[in-house]
């Protein structure tokens, strides 16, 4: 199952789509599984979904979908949540991910297809230029602290100087 | 005769917060994105990429900030307040104008013209809104720290907004020397000096041409 979270006029809404298990090969067979829905041409996407996508979507705000979405979960898995953060998109799955990119990283060994994103997790770019951001937020007491050591310098020599 | 204005810390903060400002609002342009619409990735591939242009953004960021808190505080602790907005800049400012327009007598002025004081308050205000919503974004995008969605929504709104006034208040900071009179200022913040018969003429409250 695949549910997806957009925004409208700036208030959170959800968009659910449907996605039954056995799709699965379909989704994997486009350019990312993440992205199946956007990426395969209507006339490649697999009948039930066509159907699917011609519904029309329920609109939420973002905190009740998610209490929606942790209930249509129930006993299965889901990811989302905690991962790929600020999408607003959730998977729910009755296999674990890690079973399904391993199946898949072997379906595209050998293959030109090897390398490709899969179901892997992967770590938040943002976290790459931490450093950067901490430095930023220190400038402002670092200006604070030189311009009182110059000053303080400055008042010194005066007094010196008489 | 030249009399010395602007000292060399002066002219660093000034040349360094230009310098960074250009950088930010660069940096920040193509964080929107734009890189790839314009063509620009065919000269410099990276430049579409977020997470290449975010740590310049850092960087020019740090600088910019350094500066501007740096230039506040110095002054503060020095008592150097000359560049303040004093009571009555509004209508000098206007009687000053009104004067290079028409050839009149502009009224006497300090180290700074009125209107050097007003415009460094309006940037003051643009800066600190840029500093204050870009230290916010900075700080939500660490590990661990989210604000609301509304709330992000306006820190991006105000961020973008005290770009567009920046770039406004540079065009009138430019539109400046369209005067001749003003243009005899530029040469301080290159060697920190200004003809002394002009300091006389223009700034006779100023008392540091007569040194």
């Amino acid at each position: 199952m695949f549910v997806r979270g957009a925004f409208r006029n700036d208030k959170p809404v959800l968009v659910f789509i449907l996605m039954w298990l056995r799709l699965l090969p379909a989704v994997a067979s486009c350019t990312s599984a993440i992205f199946a829905l956007t990426d395969c041409e209507m006339d490649k996407r697999p009948p039930v979904l066509k159907v699917v996508l011609k519904k029309p979507f329920p609109f939420l705000p973002l905190e009740q979908a998610l209490i929606t979405v942790r209930q249509m979960a129930a006993n299965r898995y889901l990811y989302g949540v905690n991962e790929n953060g600020g999408t607003a998109t959730w998977y729910i799955s009755s296999v674990p991910f890690e079973e399904l990119n391993k199946a898949i990283v072997e379906n595209q060994k050998n293959t030109e297809k090897a390398g490709r994103p899969a179901f892997q997790a992967v770590a938040p770019q943002l976290k790459e230029s931490s450093s950067w951001a901490i430095a930023t937020l220190a400038a402002p007491l670092a200006a604070a602290a030189t311009a009182y050591l110059i000053a303080r310098r400055k008042k010194s020599q005066k007094k010196e100087d008489k | 005769m030249r009399v010395y204005r602007q000292s060399v810390r002066n002219r660093f903060v000034h040349w360094g917060i230009a310098f960074s400002c250009f950088g930010l609002m660069a940096t920040g342009i193509l964080q929107m994105p734009v890189a790839k619409r314009y063509g620009l990735t065919q000269v410099f591939p990276s430049t579409a990429d977020f997470f290449t242009t975010l740590p310049w953004h850092y960087a020019f960021a740090i600088l910019f900030t350094f500066l501007c808190v740096f230039h506040l505080v110095v002054h503060a602790l020095e008592g150097d307040f000359d560049i303040v907005p004093q009571k009555g800049d509004f209508s000098k400012s206007v009687a000053i104008i009104k004067a290079l327009l028409t050839g009149g007598q502009e009224p006497p002025s300090g180290k700074y013209l009125p209107e050097q004081r007003l415009a460094w308050a309006a940037f003051a205000a643009v800066f600190a809104l840029l500093i204050i919503t870009g230290l916010l974004k900075t700080l939500k995008n660490l590990s661990g720290i989210d604000f609301p969605d509304p709330v992000l929504f306006w820190l991006a709104q105000l961020h973008n907004l005290g770009m567009v006034l920046a770039i406004l208040l540079f065009i009138g900071h430019m539109a400046a020397f369209i005067f001749k009179a003003n243009r005899f200022l530029l040469p301080a913040m290159f060697s920190g000096y200004v003809d002394a018969d002009y300091a006389k003429h223009r700034h006779s409250l100023w008392k540091e041409y007569e040194k």
